[in-house]
Parts: C-alpha cells; sequence; structure tokens
C-alpha cells in the first residue's frame, strides 16, 4: 500500500516551501532517510529525506513549486517487491528528472499532467498495482468568509469503505457545526486530521484508497459512479475539491421580476437556515430547479463569501513572529474558530477612524429602582441588570441622534440610516465573545428585555444562538461593570458606527445643594466612527444617554 | 373581580381552537412548551369542525349518493326515490362532529395542553382575562391568536326572523324548505344550495356580479354552472337584492337584475356574501398589534404581529380564510417563535369547492395571470378523453395545468370534476417542488384513475398526450 509523503513542519512559523530539486523519480527504490527533494524556505535550504525504505510510485511536485505544508510531495511503496519499472513509467521518470523537459512535453501533449504521473498521455494506461491509487481529500469551502474550523468528530476510520457524499468528518466553524462530504468513493487509506486539529480550507483531511478496476478508463468522470472509480482516473493530481457533477455553485443573476424561486418548501427551508439568497443558486434539476444539494453545494464552494462581495476592510497580514522559544519555553495552543473570527472583527474594527468620548451619570437612584424591581424581574424569567437599562437609555439616545443608528457605506458616499433599533450586547461566554441582538428594543417593555436578554445571553454560552440572532444590530452594548474598571474604549462593531461601554459604579462623595453626598457614580464611554459622526455629536450623544440614566425613574413615570 | 383570583401561566397561549389554533398549541406542546388553549365555544374544532367544512361534507356526501342513484338509471340501475329522514341525518351529522371534536380534546389531553375555557381578552401584552367558563386570567410570555372568522350579515338582511340563515343556520337543517335563495355565489352558497336541492328545495341563487365563483377560471365553472342549471330552479347573475320582507307564507324578497326588478317568495334565504374576521372584542387595543381598515391582524411572513409577544393566523390573519392555510400558519408560528428558520413561503393554497362537480384549484390562475400581463402556457385535458370519467359516467370535467412558456415550469392546476379536491392535491405538490411538465409526465400515474388527467395535461404541452390528438405547434 501507498504512503503519502507530505511536507512536515520544517521549523517555526515555517509555512511553506520552494522544491528546489527533485531528486527521485517515480519507479525509483529509496532508502530510509534518503534525500527526496531540495527545499528553500525562507530560513535555509533543507534536504527532505525518505521517512522510509520503499519504492516511489508517484511524484506531485517539481521544481519550482510553491508547496506548504502538509501538501503531498510523494508517494512511497513501502516494503514493494522491486521489479522494472514499465516503459511508460520511464518516461515519466525523465519527464520527472527534468522538470523543463516535461513542461515542453506537456504543450505538446496538449495539456495533459504528465508530471510524476507513472502514465503517458500517448500510450494506453499501464496496468496499476493493486491496491490501486489513492486521492487526497480536503476541506471545502465551507460558507461565507468561513477560513476553516475545529474538527469535532472524525466520522471515518482507517480502512472504512465510504461512498461519495458520505459524511466523513464535522468540522464547527464559527456559525455552525458541518458535516464534511466525501467527494470520491473507496477505502480511507489514511487519517489526517482528527478531532481537536483546527483545519483551514483546503488542508488535507485523509488520503482515500479508489478501488483498483480494469483501468481502462482513460478520462476520470466527472461524477463518480456508485461504485469504485476506475484506478487509471485517479492517477493525475488530486483535485483541490471535486466539483460537484453539474457545478450549481456558480451565481446567476437573481430574478429581476420578483418571480418564485424554483426549489421545494424543504430547500427553502435549509436555505433559510443555512443563510443562502436562492436567487444566487443555480439549479440543477429539471427547469432549472434548486435541489437541496444545490444549495449545499452552494454553500460549499464559497458562494456565500462571493455573494457577500468582500465588504470587508482591508485587513493587513500578520507580522512574522520570532522564535519566542529562544528565550524560555513556550506553548503553541490552537485558538477556536470563534476566536479567530473575533481576531479578524476586530482587525477590520481598528481601521475604521473612531474616537471615545467618556461621561459619568449618576445612578444612585436607578440603582435603588433597578434592586427594587429585580426580584420582580427574576420571577419572571428576567435579570433587571444595568446593561438591560442600557439598552433602554440608547434606544432614548439613538432615537434623538440618529446619526448613530447608522452604517457609512463608504462607496457610494452614503450613510443607512435604520428605522428599527436592533441593539448588539456583548457577552462574555467560556467560548469567547458572542454578541447576540435584541430586536425591536424600541418596541419592547424592560421586562421584556430583561427576559429576553436574559435567555439570549443564556443561549449565547451555551453557544446554541443562531446565525439570524447574530445579525443585524444597529448599535453594541458592552458592559464591563461587574467585572471592574474606571473606563474603557470599547472597539466598534462594524458595520455599526457606536459602541456604549460601561464600567463599575462607585460611591463618590458629591457636591450637591451645598454639601457633599454619597453618589453612586457609573463611568461610561461611548466610541463613534469619526467618519460619520462629528465630536460635538458623539459628545452629545454620551451625555443624552447619561441623562437617560439618571432620569430613568423620573422617565418611568411618563410611560 | 374575585380577589383570589385563577391565574394561569402559559409559555404559549393559543386563542381559539380552530384548525389553525389546535394546530399551532399541539406543535408547541410537541416541542416541549407549557401550552394553554382558550376557546370560549363549548366545543372544540372550530367553525370549520362545528359550522363548517366537516357538517357540509357531511352532508354533501349524502347529495351526492341522491344524485348517483337518480343519475344510475341512464346506466340501467334504478332506485326509489329517497325517503328522507331528516331528524336522522341531524343526528348523524352530529355524531361525526362530535367524534371529530371529542378527537381534538383528546389529543389536548394527551399532549398535556392546558385547556381554558372561556371568552379571552386581553389585559395587556403579557396577559389576558378570561371571560365565562373558566373565569380568571393567563399569563404568559406569547400568544397566538385564531380566533377565526364569522360569517358577514350586512345590516339589510338582518330583519330578525330565522327563516334568514347564514351558513350556520343552513347547516342546522331546521327544515327543508320548499324554496331556498341563496344570497351570494361563492362556495359557501353554491355547497349549501346543493345539498338543499337534492333534499327535495327548490334552490335560487343570486349573484351581484357576473359568474359564480368569480374566484376561479371560467373554463372551470362553465361545467359546474351547466350541471347545476339543471339542478337549481335559477341562478340569478348581476342581480341585487333591494328588500326582504317577512310575510307570513315565507319571505318576499325584491329583486333588480338586467331584466328589470321583480319580487320573489321564499321559504327560507340563505345569506352567504362572505366572512368577517373576529378581531373585535379581544382587547387588542391594549396591546401592540395592528388591525387593517378591513379588521384583519397585520402579519409578516413569520405570522408576527406588531406586537413582539403576539403571533396570529388563519382567518384573523387574512385571505384566504381556509382551513388549511390557518394549519400551515399556526406550525410556522410556532416554529418562528422557538427561533426555527420557518415562514410561510408557501406558494400554492389549494381552494376547493365541495359542489358537485368538485372546482379545485391551486397555484396562478389564468385570470391572475392575465390581470398581470404575465405569459403562460395552458395545457387542458377534457375528462371526455378519459376513461375513467367514462366509466364514472362524469366526462364533463377538465384537467388544466398552467406552465411557464421558457422553463415549463408548473405555476397552477386547475380541475374540475368528480373528486377534484383529491386530485388537486397532486397539483400543489407539483407547483410547490417547482416540478416542470416533465416531472408530471414522467412520473406513473395509475390506470384506469383519474390523475392520469394530470400526467396527461402535462404531455399535451408537448403535443403528445396518449388519448388526445392535438396538432403540435408551429
Amino acid at each position: 500500500m501507498a504512503t503519502r509523503i507530505t511536507l512536515p513542519q520544517l521549523g517555526e512559523g515555517i509555512e511553506a516551501g520552494d522544491i528546489v530539486n527533485v531528486l527521485v523519480s517515480a519507479g525509483d527504490v529509496v532508502r530510509k532517510d534518503q534525500a527526496l527533494a531540495e527545499i528553500e524556505t525562507d530560513k535555509a535550504v533543507v534536504e527532505f529525506p525518505s521517512p522510509d525504505d520503499g519504492r516511489i510510485t508517484k511524484v506531485s511536485v517539481k521544481a519550482g513549486d510553491h508547496v506548504k505544508v502538509g501538501a503531498l510531495l510523494f508517494e512511497l511503496e513501502s516494503g514493494a517487491e522491486k521489479r522494472e519499472p514499465t516503459e511508460s513509467v520511464r518516461e515519466g521518470e525523465r519527464a520527472a528528472k527534468n522538470p523543463s523537459a516535461s513542461v515542453a512535453a506537456d504543450r505538446e501533449r496538449a495539456g495533459s499532467v504528465a508530471v510524476g504521473a507513472g502514465r503517458s498521455a500517448q500510450g494506453p494506461p499501464p496496468p496499476v498495482a493493486a491496491g490501486g491509487t489513492s486521492e487526497v481529500v480536503r476541506l471545502p469551502q465551507l460558507g461565507e468568509g468561513i477560513e476553516g474550523g475545529d474538527v469535532l468528530n472524525v466520522l471515518v476510520k482507517a480502512g472504512d469503505a465510504i461512498s461519495k457524499d458520505q459524511s466523513i468528518a464535522e468540522v464547527e466553524t464559527d456559525k455552525a457545526v458541518v458535516e464534511v462530504p466525501s467527494p470520491v468513493s473507496g477505502r480511507v487509506a489514511e487519517l489526517l486530521i482528527k478531532a481537536g486539529d483546527h483545519i483551514k480550507v483546503g488542508a488535507d483531511l485523509m488520503c482515500v484508497d479508489i478501488a483498483a478496476a480494469s483501468g481502462t478508463a482513460p478520462e476520470a468522470p466527472m461524477a463518480a459512479p456508485p461504485g469504485p472509480i476506475p484506478a487509471a482516473a485517479a492517477t493525475e493530481k488530486p483535485a483541490a475539491v471535486p466539483g460537484p457533477p453539474r457545478a450549481p455553485g456558480g451565481p446567476q443573476p437573481p430574478a429581476a421580476d420578483g418571480r418564485q424561486v424554483p426549489a421545494g418548501p424543504a430547500t427553502r427551508r435549509l436555505a433559510r437556515e443555512l443563510g443562502v439568497d436562492l436567487t444566487r443558486v443555480r439549479g440543477s434539476a429539471t427547469g432549472g430547479r434548486i435541489t437541496i444539494d444545490d444549495v449545499k453545494a452552494f454553500v460549499r464552494s464559497g458562494g456565500m463569501a462571493a455573494a457577500a462581495g468582500g465588504g470587508a476592510g482591508h485587513v493587513p497580514a500578520a507580522q512574522p513572529l520570532p522564535d519566542f522559544s529562544q528565550w524560555g519555553p513556550i506553548e503553541r495552543k490552537p485558538v477556536s474558530s470563534l476566536r479567530r473570527k473575533i481576531a479578524d472583527q476586530m482587525a477590520v474594527a481598528w481601521s475604521a477612524p473612531m474616537v471615545t468620548h467618556f461621561d459619568e451619570a449618576d445612578i444612585t437612584e436607578l440603582e435603588a429602582f433597578r434592586k427594587q424591581f429585580a426580584p420582580r424581574v427574576k420571577e419572571a424569567g428576567g435579570a433587571l441588570t444595568m446593561t438591560t437599562i442600557a439598552i433602554k437609555a440608547v434606544v432614548e439616545g439613538l432615537k434623538e441622534f440618529p446619526q448613530l443608528n447608522s452604517s457609512f457605506d463608504a462607496a457610494r458616499g452614503e450613510m443607512i440610516v435604520k428605522g428599527y433599533y436592533h441593539i448588539s450586547v456583548a457577552v462574555d461566554t467560556p467560548a469567547g465573545l458572542i454578541v447576540p441582538v435584541v430586536r425591536d428594543a424600541d418596541k419592547k417593555s424592560l421586562r421584556e428585555l430583561a427576559i429576553e436578554l436574559n435567555r439570549l445571553a443564556q443561549r449565547a454560552r451555551d453557544r446554541k444562538v443562531s446565525v439570524e440572532e447574530l445579525q443585524g444590530g444597529t448599535f453594541t452594548i458592552s458592559n464591563l461593570g461587574g467585572i471592574g474598571g474606571t473606563g474603557f474604549t470599547p472597539l466598534l462593531n462594524p458595520p455599526q458606527v457606536g459602541i456604549l461601554g460601561l464600567a463599575r459604579g462607585s460611591l463618590r462623595a458629591v457636591w450637591r445643594d451645598g454639601r457633599f453626598e454619597p453618589r453612586l457614580i457609573m463611568p461610561l464611554s461611548v466610541t463613534y466612527d469619526h467618519r460619520v459622526i462629528d465630536g460635538a455629536d458623539g459628545a452629545r450623544f454620551t451625555r443624552r444617554v447619561a441623562r437617560a440614566f439618571e432620569e430613568f425613574a423620573g422617565a418611568l413615570l411618563d410611560v | 373581580m374575585a380577589a383570589s383570583e385563577n391565574v394561569r401561566r402559559a409559555e404559549i397561549v393559543v386563542i381559539g381552537a380552530g384548525p389553525g389554533g389546535y394546530a399551532a398549541a399541539f406543535l408547541a406542546a410537541d416541542k416541549g412548551k407549557k401550552v394553554a388553549l382558550v376557546e370560549d365555544s363549548s366545543a372544540l374544532g372550530g367553525v370549520c369542525l362545528n359550522r363548517g367544512c366537516i357538517p357540509s361534507k357531511a352532508l354533501l356526501h349524502l347529495a351526492k349518493l341522491i344524485n348517483e342513484t337518480r343519475e344510475a338509471r341512464e346506466m340501467g340501475l334504478s332506485f326509489a326515490d329517497p325517503k328522507i329522514d331528516v331528524a336522522t341525518i341531524r343526528k348523524w351529522k352530529g355524531q361525526v362532529v362530535d367524534q371529530l371534536a371529542g378527537g381534538v380534546a383528546g389529543l389536548c389531553k394527551s399532549r398535556g395542553v392546558q385547556l381554558v375555557r372561556g371568552k379571552a381578552v386581553f389585559e395587556s401584552s403579557a396577559r389576558l382575562r378570561i371571560d365565562g367558563g373558566d373565569q380568571g386570567a393567563v399569563e404568559f410570555d406569547h400568544a397566538i391568536v385564531a380566533t377565526g372568522s364569522r360569517p358577514a350579515v350586512p345590516p339589510a338582511f338582518n330583519i330578525q326572523d330565522p327563516r334568514v340563515m347564514n351558513s350556520t343556520g343552513a347547516l342546522q337543517l331546521d327544515e327543508i324548505p320548499g324554496r331556498l335563495l341563496v344570497v351570494g355565489g361563492g362556495y359557501i352558497g353554491l355547497e349549501m344550495g346543493t345539498v338543499y336541492a337534492a333534499l327535495g328545495s327548490k334552490v335560487t341563487v343570486v349573484e351581484l356580479l357576473d359568474g359564480i365563483l368569480m374566484g376561479a377560471d371560467r373554463d372551470l365553472v362553465r361545467p359546474l354552472q351547466k350541471r347545476l342549471e339543471g339542478k337549481f330552479e335559477a341562478i340569478l347573475l348581476k342581480t341585487k337584492v333591494v328588500s326582504l320582507e317577512t310575510k307570513k307564507k315565507g319571505i318576499d324578497v325584491g329583486l333588480e337584475g338586467p331584466d328589470g326588478q321583480k319580487t320573489l317568495t321564499f321559504d327560507r334565504v340563505l345569506v352567504s356574501v362572505g366572512r368577517k374576521p373576529n378581531t373585535e372584542g379581544l382587547g387588542l387595543e391594549k396591546t401592540g398589534v395592528k388591525v387593517n381598515a378591513k379588521g384583519f391582524i397585520e402579519v409578516d411572513r413569520k405570522q408576527r404581529t406588531a406586537d413582539p409577544r403576539i403571533w396570529a393566523i388563519g382567518d384573523v390573519a387574512g385571505e384566504p380564510m381556509l382551513a388549511h392555510k390557518a394549519s400551515r400558519e399556526g406550525r410556522v408560528a410556532v416554529e418562528a417563535l422557538l427561533g426555527e428558520p420557518a415562514e410561510f413561503d408557501n406558494i400554492a393554497i389549494p381552494a376547493v369547492v365541495f359542489t358537485d362537480p368538485e372546482v379545485a384549484w391551486c397555484g396562478l390562475t389564468e385570470n391572475e395571470a392575465s390581470a398581470q400581463g404575465r405569459k403562460v402556457e395552458v395545457a387542458r385535458f377534457p375528462w371526455g378523453a378519459s376513461g375513467r370519467a367514462l366509466t364514472l359516467g362524469r366526462t364533463e370535467g377538465l384537467t388544466k395545468v398552467i406552465y411557464d412558456p421558457g422553463t415549463e415550469r408548473v405555476l397552477g392546476v386547475g380541475i374540475v370534476g368528480v373528486g377534484a379536491g383529491e386530485l388537486i392535491a397532486e397539483g400543489t405538490l407539483a407547483v410547490e417542488m417547482a416540478a416542470v411538465a416533465g416531472d408530471l409526465g414522467g412520473t406513473i400515474h395509475a390506470h384506469p384513475t383519474l390523475s392520469e388527467t394530470l400526467m396527461e395535461s402535462a404531455e399535451l404541452l408537448h403535443g403528445t398526450a396518449t388519448h388526445l390528438f392535438r396538432k403540435k405547434k408551429g
């Protein structure tokens, strides 16, 4: 059986390298630790040794290739019987030994892939060694802006026979748990992932042996038949993401006349679940009907990302990090998909020119009110927290300063003012920051908000909030008062243009009516997008929100 | 109100135990919610079960039996004239209704749905007062309003004479009038007219517009109208009721039509001119719910009202006022309320008129297509070419399928003929699933059945129906 030889970690922070030289070719018998290739990284040129004795059955790279850690380089048949390579293998060998000749030969053969393949494009394909050939299954696109995820479960094990579209792993992205289907039928030769791994789109998941057959079919069929794929079909370089039969991923122009999208009820529901706009999905069934598979394929093919249109701001690539271990012991820990999403979002937020304005609110009366009514709200299943009250206060402010309830469309030079008040609330969860949205906050009573927020927060902590519940916010509240602090500068939650931060209230001696009185003072800060909000308005808004806290109990009389 | 008030708590309270309300309550209970179902009528099941769909279909079944025994004569089978025992008919109809209503009550119990008897009135967006029955209150997280509709009776017909009835009265079958006037040529009037005509009444229908069943395409109505013209005394179109007068011998009805004005005397008058949503007296003004000018509660595709805690389904939430629409909305409301991505996104709501022959349609009608200026192709398969129709002696039927000319997608289906109400299910599925002509034509349909007419309609589009020769286009 063939062993896959992939590019190992070459050193701290080295993710890829360039192939300088391929030192062996298909058919060569090699010994353990014999150099197979020379690879240049940005630090050094290293020789890449064979991990075992055996015979090279396949060379997947050529000089000049840029390869990433984990990429397939060679296939090695360990302990293989030593036999003379066939004529066609010799040809492949020549091609591999002389990359430039190989390229020239390629051109002559009208684009057929010859490099490293143990097969001539001109002659009939040679018989393939028993055991068949293998194909690397990689992680396809999972959805809009999703670059990878954590492996929750590997659903197959080495030696399992799998069929096309069978789920092979569950991957948790920051949006949902997605089952990854196998693009091919065959037998799992080797698992390259395990539960807990963080993998990126395009990462190798497993190596699948495509069962040997007659070896007569010269072309790889696009749609795998239910049975094994003819062996010769898979001797070419493994495809990154084998396409579905009718390539339904390409967006088509949305129906301009608002006519019904041709899709059945179950398909429409799935689309809503995944947030797919069906007008952008090409249907594969008769009459252009969109099937459930079409929707899944659309998501996998990254259609959502295309649909989103790359509106996010430019995020500069991270600088290479030094080798920290030279100064002491370190531990590298993978971070969750959620953390990566947060990191990306924060980087986008940082790119907006923003200002933070500070103020204070006297919440002496408000806190008395809150304490008085908290038990009643608790009975109803809510928590009357300062955050809940802040939602009310913010809505009051936003009504007077609608520019804070907007988004900036820089491309069109427009400000999009929203006619609704959906308040995002930052929730501290064991997994990290999650920001669910309280919809139509202006239409809900304090009690209703307290109940809803309590439930949303709990669901966020349980990681049960739906994608829908995370979308559509118009302004964000971040309350760190429960932890402490005298003030902080919250980061915007783009594309929103404002965020309120609450810090811990403290008793202070305040000069009132000719004497000092102990008053409970809460520091608050508002960060706003200076592109659309001027400093004076930012200050006015902050004061307005502070006043809403101060006069909260009194205002209730008028409600 | 008593000091020790009877206050219940529910996560979801459903007001009205009709086909929408109980579907919603049951689903919510199945999903683990604490549910209360409030109903002010003594029987569960709403209008549909007690005063609508079910009793009318029971009576229509009898009408069909009577008509069939008469028509069998031509096939060589003669029956004596039927003996009609009105009291037993009423009893039988009552048993059917009671059994179904009892079934709903049993399902409530087995699902742990708390049944609250009495009239519900909103006191706020979180509390209902219950008047009568289980007097008290219900506090809730979410409410689903499913209070249905009632027959509309214009004031002019309100002459305080029990012989002037609405559909509820007609279904009570107090007597079989010698002469019955049906005001309104909609489906309720035609169905009840069919029942009374079979039982021996001389039925006259008056309709203000120039056709009966104006929601349906004319080619579907024609076979029905032709047959009804034989069964009914008269169908008076473009005719208005101008006066009603109580007389000892009957009701004098003044009619004004194309032939001028005349006064006719009837033993009974059935007023079936439409239905009104039950949104009054519910205390909706104490909530954020918005009611439109026609009295319907405004909802979005998730059945949400303007009040974030209150949802509305069924007849109160808008046309068409059909039980099956209400049931679907009930399920959508509960799922959406629980945060699932449900929406009332249905393309086709089947409409069925249970006359003889039945008329059924779903999706786009030809009328609608022409009103929208939308180009469609229509394939009509007349039942004269159906073996099954011939064996039934009922070849007046017609099956038609309305297609999009480009994609051949099935946009609508219309059927008139015996059993059309059952046949339309396939059409509805075809429309909802975005089937194309080839899907209908390529599906094997059992022979000999009327369902083959759908398959052959699809084949007709390509000019290749087995049992009907049509020259191919162009």
